[in-house]
């Protein structure tokens, strides 16, 4: 439903620009919303839970099932021997088995499933299946991995110039390591799979997941059917983030295997436990730099070499280390550099998309690069990230000849065109204080022994589109029903991001009908075939567009109607406000539908949308990979305790860039949420893996996101007023995944802060948990 | 719905629920509606998480309960809720006594049932909120044929304030037992609250997290500092009488969640000194997130001066070791000693070396020995007027 309680809006205002509720806030705040475990469950419904591997490395030498099976109401144990097409998952590396065979690759690897009349008998039933593994080294650390060459896919070397020479002629240089840790969804609803048998060997499946089609895909492959066998509904998901991109497939094709061998329909819904054990994370990263600048803080060469932990396959870790090569530049020109990124196979599980895609994890190295500079040549932080921005500054030339370079081309070879940040981030440091506060807050400093403040600014600058050129593409069907109501069906996912909302408001102005006519349907593989994952930020961009063409296609075909009855052109035909308007007449949206359904015009019509302009050659990482770029900065300041670590973020203030923005308050809801997901990775969200493997924080007792307690009171928003260059949807711009990198400033804030108490921000690694904080301020006594 | 506090909306049933309360506490007629503060809705919404949102519109909606008619008919009736709530066959107890040989489950409405009924099933779990042992059955599987529930008892459930103590019968949930404490002890405010979520406070007892004994709950180091007794109750079928006893809390346990208690005994009151004119009492609790999360460590230090020496001192640990502890011979470098800095260095050391606690994933075995000294530090600091040295007391206003 679409807000129907809201009073009517004037009939003029047009949908798009409006902070509209979520489509489903109503259904949501009254328990109403369906997610898939809330789905009336059909008769003969079945119910599985994995059986997982205990060892990290080892050979899987038998699988005994007598006492799981011998437990009332326990059906079958499902193992690889059950599937009757391909036993490797079709993932673009196929390096995946769908369960494991010969051997087990990490704690928490499904070697099986067990199927049971109901969920805890099937989950006790797990814990009783046997697995006979022989024990094998395991590699449990990216260091180890990168000694042992051991990897999931080739590394990946990009330069630019000459880093090596450009370091030895630096002025100055440092050099530095750093890690920083993974990061659990934390979707509240957990993975989550029910598959159905239809006739013929065809087969239903909803799932809470990014990509239906993947699923179907995926499915499709495991049962050795064809795609258009499958179908594949998802009407929202309780939260995604990246972790339902490719890991909603695995349980989808566990189900499936069991549903096929079984013929009835099964559930499969993770324990919040086996989620964490199973499930990929955030690719944590370790980093080794050394970087040349000179006395005004400007960097003059880079050499980075990443290890990324991948895990023990690849799922998405190429595309994830390749964005993080991306986005080692963030917001600033990078003249000779040099990176190398070793993508590291572990035995941990297989590490996955999560909101920013490897973005963050090449912004926050080059931000901590930019803050040590600055503490070494005693500048104000902020002095030297604008010092660094890209700009169209002329680069001094050795020689006439030479054609003129600017700062203003990436190390991959795409002109920064727009360079909206210098004035952005100058309007965030005059609306927060940042340059009276850092005083103030080093005299207060002065006065307190204990508690010590720190603050930093830091920007970001997020490419928009999906790097692998070919998902950009995007479909939409626009129904219109004799009724004059709307429905519109995409390719994109709900997830709590509001899409469906934005979809709906494109929709509702380009057929100039209220919002509340226009109802958005559930992602369905068997409507609008072959779409992309809702990532990448490109949901409304891709989806919208889509969505708006199909609208257009029906608008144009009416306003013709319209046309031929009043002798008008059809350019002539307004819609807005539930009416259709020419010079001669003046009819309501509906009354138009219903003569033209009597007429046989075509009242239904599909759009599809493909990003202009990009290109990129995978080989050597260069071309435009991104349409645009999304832009923002933060302000954050906090305190920090010197004898315990301890800290608390005080105060955030945040300028950031959507473009013309479609609906202002989900923009902003993304963004702040975003921001707060981002401080929940650098500050309280730690993984632990234990020495032999086994993931120790593994549920919220053990697992730190963000709490009521942990959100600023001053926490401002504001929406840079631009729209956005590029031609995109009514001037918006992307913002699921940019506002995550503005916490990086809570990051190098707590840095400062360290540096102040004078301790050493230079060794401190990510997340900054108490302990690691009190490490940097004082170390600790082994 | 206004504020925008619903994305996904998986968690949104849950903060609605909260923001319910909320709204029936603070509304009522349009005279006596109450403004919700900020910190009243972090207080309320303490146990609710969220991914979608980052709080923000979450705390904008709670801050509007106050100011939302609440018609007639709408404000909750709790007594009249609470007994059809009684009513259901699934709580009424003299539905749920069914005592036969393999599945027990038991509710006693009084202290000498509840008590009888122990010495019949000596290897029943006792459970009072389940805020762990609903765990136990949920993440580890395990069943209870047998369930012996305190919290109806009657007796158990009261606070009793005495001259010299107050006690705290076993039943009690952890929102009142706090409350008590809090009532003679306000410094106590922050600590209670961050003890749990509220939804957890309302269930669990403080009985339960004293019996259950984990080395890392937090009840246990306040209660050593402040001189804690529990008293453990039996029903002797011989003499056909309660036999009880009482022992110093931390005598209670004997390893990492065993305890002294006879298979037919329960805990039944925990009995707290009332604090003097001139006690100095902290507790200080050290986690990775501020709210709802279990301590590395927790430190709880009652201490009196007189004339600048230190004439009685009792610290209690928790996270240090595989039971709650006392740091006793930290203690007795303090004992008689002047109140200065150089007998804070002496307890300094004899506190490092008193414990070897162990490296796990809530923290390293360094970072717990270096934060309770630590924190003793912050104890002295703090015994010498300084104001604004801790995160957890510090105000916006400290802070600015």
């Amino acid at each position: 439903m679409n807000a129907p309680d809201l009073p009517m809006l004037k009939t003029s205002e047009r949908a798009a620009g409006q902070s509209r509720p979520h489509e489903s806030a109503r259904a949501q705040v009254a328990g109403a919303a369906t997610y898939i475990d809330d789905i009336p469950e059909v008769r003969g419904t079945l119910h599985a839970a994995p059986v997982c591997s205990p060892i990290a490395h080892g050979t899987l030498r038998g699988i005994d099932t007598t006492a799981a099976l011998a437990m009332p109401g326990v059906r079958a144990v499902i193992d690889a021997r059950h599937i009757p097409g391909g036993k490797t998952l079709a993932a673009f590396a196929h390096d995946e088995p769908v369960f494991a065979t010969d051997t087990v690759q990490f704690v928490g690897q499904v070697v099986a499933l067990v199927v049971a009349d109901d969920v805890m008998t099937a989950r006790r039933a797990a814990r009783l299946v046997k697995l006979d593994i022989a024990p094998r080294d395991a590699v449990l650390s990216v260091h180890e991995a990168h000694a042992l060459e051991s990897y999931v896919l080739p590394p990946v070397h990009v330069r630019r110039g000459d880093a090596a020479a450009a370091l030895q002629r630096a002025p100055h240089q440092i050099e530095g390591r750093f890690e920083v840790g993974g990061q659990e969804h934390f979707y509240l609803e957990g993975q989550i799979a029910y598959v159905m048998p239809l006739e013929q060997n065809q087969w239903w499946i909803h799932t809470s997941t990014q990509h239906p089609g993947e699923v179907q895909h995926w499915v499709g492959h495991a049962l050795g059917v064809a795609n258009h066998a499958v179908t594949v509904q998802c009407r929202r998901m309780g939260g995604g983030f990246g972790g339902k991109e490719t890991q909603a497939g695995h349980l989808a094709v566990w189900a499936a295997v069991a549903a096929h061998h079984l013929r009835c329909p099964i559930k499969l819904r993770l324990d919040r436990d086996d989620d964490f054990l199973i499930t990929g994370k955030r690719h944590p990263f370790a980093y080794h730099y050394r970087a040349g600048f000179d006395n005004t803080g400007r960097l003059c060469g880079l050499e980075l070499e990443m290890l990324v932990n991948c895990g023990f396959s690849a799922d998405l870790s190429g595309p994830v280390a390749d964005r993080a090569i991306f986005h080692t530049d963030n917001a600033y020109f990078l003249e000779d550099v040099a990176i190398h990124s070793y993508r590291c196979k572990t035995n941990t599980q297989s590490h996955t998309a999560f909101r920013g895609f490897g973005g963050p994890q090449g912004v926050i190295v080059i931000e901590r690069i930019l803050g040590d500079i600055a503490r070494t040549l005693g500048m104000d932080p902020l002095d030297v990230r604008l010092r660094n921005l890209y700009s169209d500054e002329v680069i001094a030339q050795a020689s006439t000849t030479a054609s003129e370079q600017r700062r203003d081309t990436t190390h991959y070879q795409m002109k920064v065109e727009d360079n909206i940040l210098e004035p952005l981030i100058t309007q965030l440091a005059l609306t927060s204080g940042y340059r009276e506060r850092r005083e103030q807050i080093a005299a207060w400093n002065a006065r307190s022994p204990v508690i010590k403040k720190g603050i930093a600014l830091t920007p970001v600058k997020f490419g928009i589109s999906f790097t692998a050129t070919l998902f950009n593409q995007a479909g939409a069907l626009v129904h219109v029903y004799t009724d004059g109501s709307v429905q519109v069906n995409h390719g994109g996912t709900e997830m709590g991001q509001g899409l469906n909302t934005k979809v709906a408001q494109i929709v509702a102005d380009e057929l100039g009908v209220p919002f509340e006519r226009v109802l958005s349907t559930a992602a369905d593989t068997s409507k609008v075939p072959n779409a992309s994952a809702t990532a990448a930020s490109a949901g409304t961009d891709l989806n919208g567009r889509a969505a708006q063409f199909a609208a257009r296609h029906v608008r144009d075909n009416l306003a013709a109607f319209v046309a031929g009855l009043d002798g008008v052109g059809a350019g002539a035909v307004r819609f807005q406000g539930g009416q259709v308007i020419t010079d001669k007449s003046t009819r309501t949206f509906d009354a138009v539908v219903a003569a033209a359904y009597a007429n046989r015009i075509q009242l239904w019509s599909d759009g599809f949308y493909r990003t202009p302009k990009i290109h990129y050659d995978k080989t050597t990482l260069t071309g435009r990979p991104f349409y645009y770029f999304a832009y923002g900065a933060a302000v954050s300041e906090v305190a920090i305790d010197t004898l315990t670590g301890e800290s608390r973020v005080l105060k955030v203030d945040i300028l950031h860039d959507v473009g013309q923005s479609i609906n202002p308050a989900l923009d902003i809801g993304q963004i702040e949420g975003g921001f707060v997901q981002g401080m929940g990775w650098l500050t309280t969200e730690q993984l632990v893996w234990k020495a032999d493997g086994t993931l120790a924080t593994h549920a919220p007792s053990t697992y730190k996101i963000p709490a009521t307690g942990d959100i600023p009171e001053h926490l401002r928003v504001d929406l840079w007023p631009e729209p956005n260059r590029e031609d995109n949807v009514h001037g918006s711009k992307a913002v699921g995944e940019p506002p995550f990198m503005l916490a990086i400033s809570v990051f190098e804030a707590l840095r400062d802060a360290v540096a102040q108490a004078g301790g050493q921000p230079e060794a401190m690694n990510a997340p900054a948990t108490a302990e690691e904080m009190l490490r940097a301020i004082a170390p600790l006594p082994l | 719905m206004r504020c925008h506090a619903s994305q996904c909306g998986f968690c949104t049933p849950g903060f609605v629920m909260s923001l319910f309360a909320t709204y029936q506490n603070a509304g009522g007629d349009k005279s006596c509606a109450v403004h919700v503060t900020r910190e009243q809705a972090q207080a309320d919404l303490s146990g609710n998480l969220c991914r979608c949102t980052g709080y923000r519109p979450i705390f904008d909606a709670a801050m509007t309960m106050g100011s939302l008619p609440l018609p007639a008919g709408c404000k909750v009736n709790e007594t009249a809720t609470l007994a059809a709530l009684a009513d259901l066959p699934s709580n009424n107890p003299s539905q749920r006594t069914a005592d036969t040989a393999n599945a027990v489950y038991l509710r006693p409405t009084t202290l000498l049932d509840l008590l009888q009924a122990r010495a019949r099933h000596p290897q029943a779990q006792v459970v009072a909120g389940c805020t762990d042992v609903g765990l136990w059955v949920t993440k580890q599987h395990r069943q209870f044929d047998q369930v012996l529930d305190v919290t109806a008892a009657r007796e158990l459930r009261q606070v009793q304030t005495r001259p010299h103590h107050i006690a705290i019968g076993a039943a009690v949930p952890l929102v009142d037992a706090y409350a008590a404490l809090v009532a003679e002890r306000p410094q106590l405010q922050a600590f209670a609250q961050r003890f749990a979520g509220l939804p957890v406070r309302n269930s669990g007892t403080l009985g339960g997290n004293v019996a259950n004994g984990s080395p890392i709950g937090d009840s246990m180091p306040l209660l050593i500092a402040l001189g804690a007794s529990v008293v453990l109750m039996r029903w002797d079928a011989e003499q056909e009488a309660i036999d009880s006893r009482e022992l110093a809390l931390v005598d209670l346990y004997t390893g990492y969640r065993t305890n002294v208690m006879c298979a037919d005994e329960l805990l039944c009151w925990i009995t707290v000194p009332r604090p003097t004119s001139d006690e100095m009492l902290k507790i200080y609790k050290i986690s990775k997130r501020f709210d709802d999360d279990i301590s590395a460590v927790c430190l709880a230090i009652q201490m009196t001066l007189a004339e600048g020496v230190v004439t009685q001192v009792s610290i209690g640990a928790g996270g240090v070791a595989a039971t709650p502890m006392r740091a006793r011979q930290t203690e007795a470098a303090l004992r008689g000693q002047p109140w200065n800095t150089e007998t804070v260095m002496a307890a300094q050391a004899a506190l490092r070396a008193e414990f070897q606690p162990i490296s796990d994933m809530r923290a390293s075995a360094a970072y717990r020995q270096t934060v309770l000294v630590n924190l003793l530090q912050r104890f002295w600091l703090e015994s010498q007027g300084m104001t604004a040295i801790n995160l957890e007391s510090a105000t916006t206003e400290d802070l600015a």
